[in-house]
């Protein structure tokens, strides 16, 4: 009887105890799930994801200096900078075709926010490091499993908005001030109660930077022998006032995300290449609001999205100076002036989905629909006829066409297949048809094959195309720039191999290889400055990137990118720099002072092939920082000295331009103090 | 600008690394469940707590008390109603005597990481760590995120220890001979 009693219990016990283990098994397996997709998400898996992808993390390039995203991006390997007569910046990846805007696509909290009119994002480049918790950017077309697939790269900026369980500092105020009487301010503030979220952020910033310049335009003959004598040199307004606020909220199932962006800027260059008045200036304004509803069933996850984007350029200066001769007797007494509106809104819609119940398998797929017109023109200038007085040519010479809309439908798959603990697959496509233009087919495939915890190789096919932007398409009446109806969208296969070397859990050593194949390149570098199709190119390269703990007190980063090709079979790629070093190393001396060293080797770049002038030459600048931080009170002083050596930065021109490039800042200070609580 | 480098490259400082927090928030809700699924701990702790100790090098004093709070926000003093503590403990200050049920490492160096999990091995301690590499120095367990989260347990230090688990953690962890 008593064995039996015993024997019970023991059963009854061992039960007991196996139900207990089976239980903590089971939440130990969904905890490992929902990590490995939350890492996934927040890129921290990225070494062993099928893209080529940097991720920097906001802290940390606050600890070495950077003051926003354009430095930020500047420390990317493979990354270089580019600007144009509106000093509307943008950011040319592996070389590939410098004259375009839209090779790359830049997403702030999953909404894409390049312009309607350029398909740029100049006037996020600004955008305050403080705000910004993590930048990825991935190099080549990229993902196409929400639909979005990028050209030559894609840059997504994560901010504080995105706050984890157990993470510090999600409400922060800040204060900057440098050189050129910049002057920042900024804050971010957000609040979680069960089910319901909101995070806002606001910031302003305005400098009055100038600098000087050579002869503009006019002294290249471009608009004639006549006005050569009105070529000037002086100081270009390159000032800026910008501000941006921001909502993100969540309430259950619904999300809202919206931004207002306010981005005005000196005239800079002149869009005609005339050195404009000090007062001259252009606006780069961009609301947006975007809604989405999240179902999760199980293996079955989705999201329904609809958003509305309005964007501008606008432009009020003087363009060609006094006493301009245009010609057929026509001369302007007091110069030229121009005002140009041009306002778009975007509609659009999609629905995508991700399946996970096949074994092994992650399916994406949806619909992209967008919508977008252009519902503002105003085109008001000097009188054509007289040269005296300003005339309203909003209906009868307008500068955009004023009827310009455009519809895009898309359609994308892709699996993500884990054939064994060693070798993921995934292959996808994306296919796009864009009002008035051929539909679009863009396959991936690309292969991840982990050799061990520490050894991964990455191998990638992908198609892309870049649908030409509103100026390449709508633009008239404008002799600087002309649109072309007839277009065809830029495309590009992309072949990539890399190789990730595990150090430890945060130091790694990458190396990657590239050949792109670009097809109908568009520029408007050709004696009628109309946007053509004028090229293709062929671009190989490599990127190799290294990241290291120096002993527990320092972090060494730095990457080498090589790129090199040839446009139509003949010429050296334009205005692409071969070899660049970048890089930082950040010391801790105790637990509240650091001091960092940072700075980028630019190589120098071929011109166009018709370009007389000679080769750009290279730079080389380093910054020092150095940094208090009391991660207790959250308080935070910084000082930064960019470029400490003045050396001379300068972008290219394009041909019949500014002979002397557009040169940038020298040695700057930034002082900043932050305080997050 | 030699000086500032000179100055950069010999100055010893005493912080330094910055921690993955999201790494270290999968870790803190995880390993404790691996160390619930060792054989008869719960019968050997109905009274006394399980002590899970944080062990820490000077300069990550602030990590290591975030750590604490993290895995007490996750289990209360109590798992599946078995007591359970988390202390911290520095490097220099650690007596296995007192923290002798499981220690979970931060960084340190090389040999504030060997003399440790020497120490703990030899006390039949289950060593937790945060970097997959210090598995060399003969930790059992380290959790990485890699395509998807994974859980290293090293072989040879299962063997040294004589350490026994449920059997089915071991269809979870990725097995490692790291010595």
């Amino acid at each position: 009887m008593c064995k039996r009693v015993l024997s019970i219990f023991i059963t009854a016990v061992c039960s007991f105890a196996a139900g207990k283990e089976s239980l903590v098994v089971d939440t130990l397996v969904s905890d490992m799930n929902t990590f490995g997709k939350l890492a996934e998400s927040v890129k921290m898996s990225e070494p062993f994801q099928p893209y080529i992808v940097s991720v920097f993390l906001g802290y940390e390039l606050e600890s070495i200096g950077v003051s926003n995203l354009q430095e930020a991006l500047e420390l990317v390997p493979g990354i270089d900078l580019a600007t144009d007569n509106v000093d509307n910046k943008h950011i040319v990846f592996r070389g590939s075709n410098p004259f375009a805007y839209g090779q790359s696509k830049l997403f702030i909290d999953g909404v894409e926010v390049n312009n309607i009119f350029f398909d740029s994002y100049g006037s996020f480049l600004s955008m305050p490091i403080e705000m910004i918790k993590r930048i990825e950017v991935t190099r080549g077309p990229g993902s196409v499993s929400d639909g979005v697939s990028a050209y030559a790269g894609s840059i997504r900026v994560i901010t504080y908005a995105e706050h984890l369980k157990g993470e510090s500092e999600k409400n922060r105020v800040f204060l900057k001030r440098g050189t050129y009487l910049h002057r920042v301010g900024g804050f971010t503030y957000g609040y979680d109660r069960e089910n319901f979220s909101i995070f806002t952020e606001l910031y302003f910033q305005k400098d009055d930077k100038s600098l000087p310049v050579g002869k503009d335009a006019l002294s290249t003959g471009i608009y004639g022998p006549l006005n050569v004598a009105l070529s000037k040199s002086g100081n270009a307004p390159l000032w800026m006032k910008n501000y941006a606020a921001a909502i993100r909220m969540q309430y259950g199932n619904f999300k809202l995300i919206g931004r207002a962006l306010y981005d005005k800027r000196g005239s800079a260059y002149g869009i005609n290449g005339a050195l404009p008045q000090k007062s001259d200036h252009t606006k780069f304004p961009t609301t947006y609001l975007q809604m989405d509803y999240d179902i999760d069933a199980g293996n079955l996850s989705s999201v329904a999205r609809v958003g509305w984007i309005d964007s501008a350029f606008e432009s009020k200066a003087k363009l060609l100076p006094d006493n301009f001769n245009a010609g057929a007797g026509i001369v302007y007494p007091n110069g030229f002036y121009g005002e140009h509106v041009a306002k778009q809104r975007t509609l659009y819609q999609t629905t995508y989905a991700q399946y996970s119940g096949w074994r092994d398998h992650i399916l994406n797929f949806g619909y992209y629909i967008e919508y977008i017109e252009t519902y503002k023109v105003v085109t008001r200038t000097t009188d054509r006829l007289t040269g005296i007085g300003i005339v309203d040519y909003s209906q009868t010479y307008p500068f955009l066409d004023p009827n310009a809309n455009r519809r895009t439908y898309r359609l994308f798959f892709q699996d993500r297949y884990r054939h064994s603990e060693k070798l993921a697959v995934q292959y996808g496509i994306n296919a796009e048809k864009v009002s008035h233009i051929k539909t679009q087919i863009n396959p991936r495939i690309a292969l991840v094959y982990q050799e061990d915890p520490v050894n991964i190789f990455k191998l990638i096919y992908s198609r892309s195309s870049r649908t030409p932007s509103w100026q390449e398409l709508y633009t008239l009446n404008n002799h600087a720039r002309v649109g072309n109806r007839d277009l065809k969208p830029e495309t590009v296969n992309a072949y990539e191999m890399a190789y990730i070397h595990k150090f430890s859990v945060d130091s790694f050593i990458q190396l990657n290889l590239f050949y792109l194949h670009n097809s109908d390149q568009i520029n408007n570098i050709n004696p009628d400055n109309q946007y053509r199709n004028s090229s293709s190119s062929n671009i190989y390269g490599m990127e190799a990137e290294l990241k290291t703990p120096v002993g527990l007190h320092g972090t060494l980063y730095a990457n080498y990118s090589y790129a090199y090709g040839k446009e139509d079979h003949r010429y050296p790629i334009a205005n692409a720099a071969r070899h660049m070093i970048k890089g930082y190393y950040l010391h801790q001396f105790t637990d509240k002072l650091s001091a960092g060293i940072s700075g980028q080797y630019v190589g120098s770049k071929e011109r166009v092939w018709y370009d007389y002038r000679s080769k750009l030459g290279s730079y080389t600048t380093v910054d020092l920082s150095a940094g208090y931080h009391d991660w207790r009170s959250g308080l935070r002083i910084q000082l930064a000295l960019k470029n400490i050596f003045d050396a001379t930065v300068k972008y290219p021109s394009p041909p019949y331009n500014y002979d002397n490039d557009f040169t940038q800042e020298g040695r700057t200070v930034m002082l900043t103090v932050a305080k997050a609580f | 600008m030699r000086y500032i480098a000179i100055l950069l490259i010999f100055l010893q400082s005493l912080w330094g690394y910055a921690y993955n927090e999201l790494l270290l928030d999968a870790q803190s809700r995880i390993y404790p469940k691996l160390l619930m699924l060792e054989e008869n701990i719960s019968s050997r702790h109905e009274i006394s707590p399980i002590v899970f100790t944080v062990v820490y090098a000077p300069e990550d004093e602030f990590v290591a008390e975030r750590v604490v709070q993290k895995i007490e926000s996750y289990y209360d003093h109590s798992f599946s109603g078995i007591p359970f503590e988390v202390e911290m403990s520095a490097f220099d200050e650690l007596e296995l005597s007192r923290h002798k049920d499981a220690i979970y490492i931060l960084k340190g160096d090389d040999d504030q990481m060997k003399r440790t999990i020497k120490l703990a091995m030899k006390e039949k301690i289950p060593v937790f760590v945060y970097d997959f590499k210090d598995l060399r120095f003969g930790a059992l367990f380290a959790l990485t995120i890699e395509q998807s989260t994974v859980i290293y347990l090293n072989r040879a230090a299962l063997h040294k220890t004589g350490l026994l688990f449920a059997p089915s953690l071991y269809g979870i962890v990725r097995f490692v001979d790291a010595e």
